[in-house]
């Protein structure tokens, strides 16, 4: 390629600062969004799967039990009696180190068996421990911790520190200290607090079970089928690596959705960089077709323009890149917290720099930057060999594309309804969104060309010539505008239908809360969030609060999770009056038989997303793993449910009873008689549980916010994403429409010289530009709530089994349009406030 | 020896519903080193014919043979690197890329044609020289005059020896100093270099500096008796 198209190619660029400036801008935020997303994603996963692994050590097997854990006997049996010696116990739980200190953070407590560590987690050794680690088998408050963790919160060893377990304080000695080998197993095992079985057995109100036995076997002696023969009922041999599988599943379609709206923020950064693009070929047709006239092939403009675009595009991705982990830090706590709420205790400290995810980000940015500028580049070749052309050809070239636009936009559309109805893969969805999208964006320019149309009379009546020039302006010069309005209102729109789509979750779950509660209040467990010990409400309690003069009745919850071969099932056990059965509000299955079925122990109910993971329908059975081996469970009923993603079965009390050893719950509900006064009521209740450490009350309404407020947190992330999407459209609306107005410096200084005051330049510019946002924000609102249609019964569908109704709120969609109003008429304030400062005289020699 | 033979070439426009003959079955004879001027009224088809020419527009019917070269039946590419080794292009208007400098202007063509040495540099600096822009080598178009911008472009048009040069009225848009001192540049180069000119322009003045006048009326080609200045 010859050299001195390409500089006076990249001169032009140079020479327009603000364009090109803004430009870079709206790359760098488009790759900062997807570099930070991807960043945070890779980090949380990495910090899992090394977690998971340091704390797994070399197992390659587990046995898992049922509900309450593994009978210790079990580990004694097969140690003992059968001889194996690759086999260690294990007691785990989630529990708050330091819980009052600034320093507090959620650790994994590790209960295991010393001597038993060598074959699996060789830091935990006795020989490895350094301290007094003979304490730990001797004294029940004795610990050890990570030397490095020690250190960070000021411990030494003999000192003692606080943990809280499910709400309730205790304190333990920091008897010893331990270290990995691998750093990256040191980084991983920072949360963790190991002490003896024992010890952990006591704390977790677990004596006489185990959490799990850990097992070194060999895949090929048949070693693995010799030990399920000898496992009782009710427990289970499965592949180290299932449950760690299991849970990184779990986040999948969370992990999905994010990097899905981070591509929405790049999709509407490559409009605005297309639209920059198209603009600066428009720009210099006239340079363009000097060159063609020189003997510039089209090859050669084409692959200019393209070289333009990838400088753009490596400045802008350089900038996206350290953008990436500026924003990816700030991302990485709000992720983290929603894992946490929704998923798994996961502690991520940093965020892993991978070269990999920088790659992956810078190639993304400079493939979007790439795409975009193929058309504006192509354009480029059809610029004619001439010195001068006129704009009117280029406007009527314009012109006759409308109908080509219009058949592309229904190809869109076509090949966006054919790829949803055609798979149910996420990605697929996605795709076809974005078709859909792309579609919409092409119909821009005829949309915008029919609702000023419409508007103009009104606006001559309204402003007078002014008026009617202002609306003029944007369809005369339709080859510029039109792309500056399908970015905008793609970029709105893309607004409109995440905001649209929070809400109608919002709405659903706020819907299903009011039914779903029935009781008046309701006791847990301290330890909230997913991975908290699941602590049993003690009996006492219970028969307390049955005798309350105004307690009517009382609903039993006991939550299990049965890990198995290919993952865990979550189990919710609930005993309630049978009034209570409408708080399931039934998607599949009739009421009646469902809830004959229900508690006869006939049958079982299933939320909907374990449906729909599992495809099952009622009739079908569910196996779950009981104390008495394998069962089937048919399903009555199918129950819209918004508390897991992973979804849940749930089962009555006394189906539990009959094939499960235990009598535990782990919450309950209170339903007040009628006469009962709720303040006494209330203060009863609390009475009671001042007595029992760990357990909390939650009147019902208190409930239902905590529930929605956890629904607001997970959905923060959401929003700053939202958000970034709509600074990347505001960067670029900005962009677009302030280099339309600087480009007809001429033609307002035409307007000056015949007599035009400032002030009336002012009022043309900024009419113009006003109205451009306004067309551009009324027509995003439809797309945005196509958009947000999608989002909500296709994609959340898709990716979480939730099936939910659309909320639309009227301030969304008018904040959406003040959104775009607002982006257009700051657009021209600046080229506003320049020409009308600029003599006319000047402006006319300068062009 | 004829460098431009035009033989019943026929173009037409669509205006509209309308179709509007530009070139009626034109013929055309211009032999190597003549200086030619076209005359015509607005709209008569000689910016058109330039176009032909130079290979940016191809007849609808009929030949046009440049350097015994049939360009019509040459493909756009073909056509485009025809034009980069064999024509020199100066319009009225907007003949310098503005985000180059005056020297890189002129070296532009060169380059293209893949001949940028040191002989073309050192040719370029006496062109500047010859136009008596020698100390505006790093200047931007911008900060030269209309005149001196289409010295330039005089001397870029015929940097890289092209067997034709092309102007489409030159002086269009200078004042009568400025015009002058641009034909004389012309006249210059073009005796200097052995090029065929066929220069476009409104003023039968200008045209009367030329060895050959035609004018072309209704798409045909007329020759005029060329009245001397």
């Amino acid at each position: 390629m010859t050299r001195y198209p390409i500089l006076a190619g990249l001169r032009f660029l140079q020479r327009h600062p603000l364009h090109l400036s803004l430009s870079v801008l709206a790359i760098a935020l488009g790759v900062s969004v997807v570099g930070a997303v991807d960043l945070v994603n890779g980090s949380a996963m990495r910090a899992f799967v090394i977690a998971s692994d340091a704390v797994a050590g070399t197992s390659t097997h587990r046995i898992v039990g049922g509900p309450r854990g593994v009978p210790e006997e079990v580990y004694r049996r097969l140690r003992v009696e059968h001889g194996i010696r690759s086999i260690a116990p294990v007691v785990e739980a989630y529990v708050h180190l330091a819980p009052e200190d600034i320093a507090a953070r959620t650790v994994r407590l590790l209960g295991v068996d010393i001597f038993a560590e060598q074959a699996f987690r060789g830091y935990l050794a006795s020989p490895r421990l350094q301290g007094n680690a003979g304490a730990l088998l001797t004294d029940a408050s004795a610990a050890a911790l990570p030397t490095a963790t020690a250190r960070a919160l000021g411990l030494a060893p003999g000192q003692r520190f606080a943990i809280e377990i499910n709400g309730r304080q205790h304190y333990m000695v920091l008897a010893a200290t331990f270290d990995a080998d691998r750093a990256l197993e040191r980084t991983a095992l920072a949360s963790v607090l190991v002490t003896d079985i024992a010890t952990a057995q006591e704390l977790l109100e677990m004596e006489g079970f185990l959490s799990r036995i850990d097992l070194v076997i060999s895949s090929e002696t048949g070693a693995a089928d010799e030990i399920v023969r000898l496992l009782p009922d009710g427990t289970t041999l499965a592949p180290a690596s299932a449950q760690r599988q299991a849970l990184e599943q779990m986040t999948r379609a969370f992990r999905l959705n994010l990097t899905a709206l981070s591509l929405l923020a790049l999709l509407v950064g490559m409009f605005l960089i297309y639209n920059a693009m198209t603009f600066s070929v428009l720009q210099r047709r006239q340079l363009l077709g000097m060159l063609r006239a020189l003997g510039v092939t089209r090859a050669e403009v084409y692959r200019q323009v393209l070289l333009e675009a990838l400088v753009l595009g490596v400045v802008g991705t350089l900038a996206g890149l350290v953008l990436a982990v500026v924003l990816g830090n700030a991302l990485l706590h709000l992720v983290t917290r929603t894992i946490n709420d929704l998923y798994f205790v996961l502690s991520v400290r940093e965020l892993a720099l991978t070269p990999a995810a920088f790659a992956k980000a810078a190639a993304l940015g400079l493939g979007a930057t790439v795409v975009a500028a193929l058309v504006p580049a192509w354009e480029a070749t059809t610029t004619p060999p001439r010195a001068v052309m006129s704009r009117i050809v280029i406007e009527i070239r314009q012109r006759r594309r409308l109908p080509l636009q219009l058949t592309a936009t229904a190809a869109c559309w076509v090949a966006g309804v054919v790829l949803l109805s055609a798979s149910r893969d996420l990605w697929i969805s996605f795709a076809a969104l974005f078709l859909i999208i792309a579609g919409s964006a092409l119909l821009a320019p005829a949309a915008t060309r029919a609702s000023i149309a419409l508007l103009q009379p009104v606006m001559r009546r309204a402003l007078g010539v002014l008026g009617a020039m202002a609306a003029r302006g944007i369809t005369v010069s339709l080859s510029r505008t039109g792309v500056a309005m399908a970015a905008l209102s793609v970029a709105v729109a893309a607004s409109v239908g995440v905001g649209v789509m929070i809400q109608s979750f919002r709405g659903s779950v706020a819907d299903w809360l009011d039914n779903y509660l029935r009781a008046d209040y309701f006791v847990s467990s301290a330890a909230s969030g997913v991975g908290a010990s699941q602590r049993l409400v003690p009996g006492a309690v219970l028969d307390e609060v049955r005798a309350l003069p105004g307690v009517e009745t009382l609903s039993l919850g006991r939550m299990v999770r049965l890990e198995g071969t290919g993952g865990f099932t979550d189990l919710f056990v609930l005993h309630m009056p049978r009034k209570s059965f409408t708080a399931f509000r039934l998607i599949a299955g009739t009421p009646e038989a469902a809830a004959r079925a229900y508690f006869a122990g006939d049958g079982v109910l299933i939320s909907e997303p374990y449906a729909y993971r599992h495809r099952l329908a009622v009739g079908d059975a569910v196996v779950l793993r009981t104390d008495i081996g394998d069962r089937r469970f048919p399903v009555a009923g199918i129950y819209q449910d918004y508390g897991s993603d992973h979804g849940v079965v749930t089962m009555s009390r006394a189906t539990y009873n009959k094939h499960w050893m235990d009598s535990g719950i782990t919450s309950f509900g209170v339903y007040a008689r009628a006469d009962a006064v709720p303040e006494a009521l209330s203060a009863s209740l609390r009475a009671i549980l001042a007595h029992y450490d760990g357990l909390v009350l939650y009147p019902n309404r208190e409930l239902r916010e905590v529930s929605l407020a956890v629904f607001d947190r997970t959905f923060t992330v959401t929003q700053v994403l939202r958000l970034l999407a709509i600074l990347v459209a505001f960067v670029g609306i900005l962009s677009a429409l302030m280099v339309i107005q600087l480009e007809r410096a001429r033609e307002f200084a035409v307007l000056r010289a015949n007599g035009m005051t400032p002030a009336q330049l002012w009022g043309l510019v900024t009419t113009e530009t006003g109205l451009m946002g306004l067309v551009a924000g009324a027509l995003a609102v439809p797309l945005g709530v196509v958009l947000a249609a999608m989002l909500v019964y296709v994609i959340n569908r898709r990716s979480f089994g939730w099936s939910m109704d659309m909320y639309i709120d009227p301030l969304t969609l008018g904040s959406a349009l003040l959104l775009a109003l607002v982006a257009a008429l700051m657009a021209g304030l600046y080229p506003a406030w320049r020409m009308s400062r600029t003599p006319a005289a000047l402006a006319l020699r300068e062009e | 020896m004829s460098m431009i033979r035009l033989r019943g070439v026929h173009k037409t426009f669509l205006e509209g519903n309308r179709r509007h003959v530009v070139l009626d079955g034109t013929n055309l004879e211009i032999e190597a080193g003549q200086t030619v001027a076209l005359l015509g009224r607005s709209g008569s088809g000689k910016s058109t014919l330039l176009n032909m020419v130079s290979g940016i527009d191809v007849p609808d019917a009929g030949e046009v043979i440049v350097c015994n070269e049939n360009i019509a039946c040459l493909g756009e590419s073909a056509r485009t690197l025809f034009r980069r080794h064999h024509v020199g292009f100066v319009f009225q208007f907007f003949n310098l890329i503005p985000t180059l400098t005056v020297l890189e202007n002129l070296l532009l063509p060169v380059e293209l044609a893949g001949k940028l040495n040191n002989v073309a540099r050192e040719r370029a600096a006496d062109l500047l020289a010859r136009v008596g822009l020698a100390d505006r080598a790093a200047s931007y178009p911008e900060q030269l005059s209309g005149g001196e911008q289409q010295r330039v472009a005089v001397a870029r048009a015929v940097i890289h020896r092209p067997s034709v040069l092309l102007a489409d009225e030159p002086t269009g848009n200078l004042d009568e100093a400025a015009s002058s001192a641009v034909l004389d540049l012309f006249a210059e180069l073009v005796s200097a270099s052995d090029v065929t000119l066929l220069m476009v322009t409104h003023s039968r003045e200008i045209a009367g500096r030329c060895s050959r006048v035609l004018e072309l009326r209704d798409g045909v080609a007329h020759e005029l008796q060329v009245q001397g200045t």
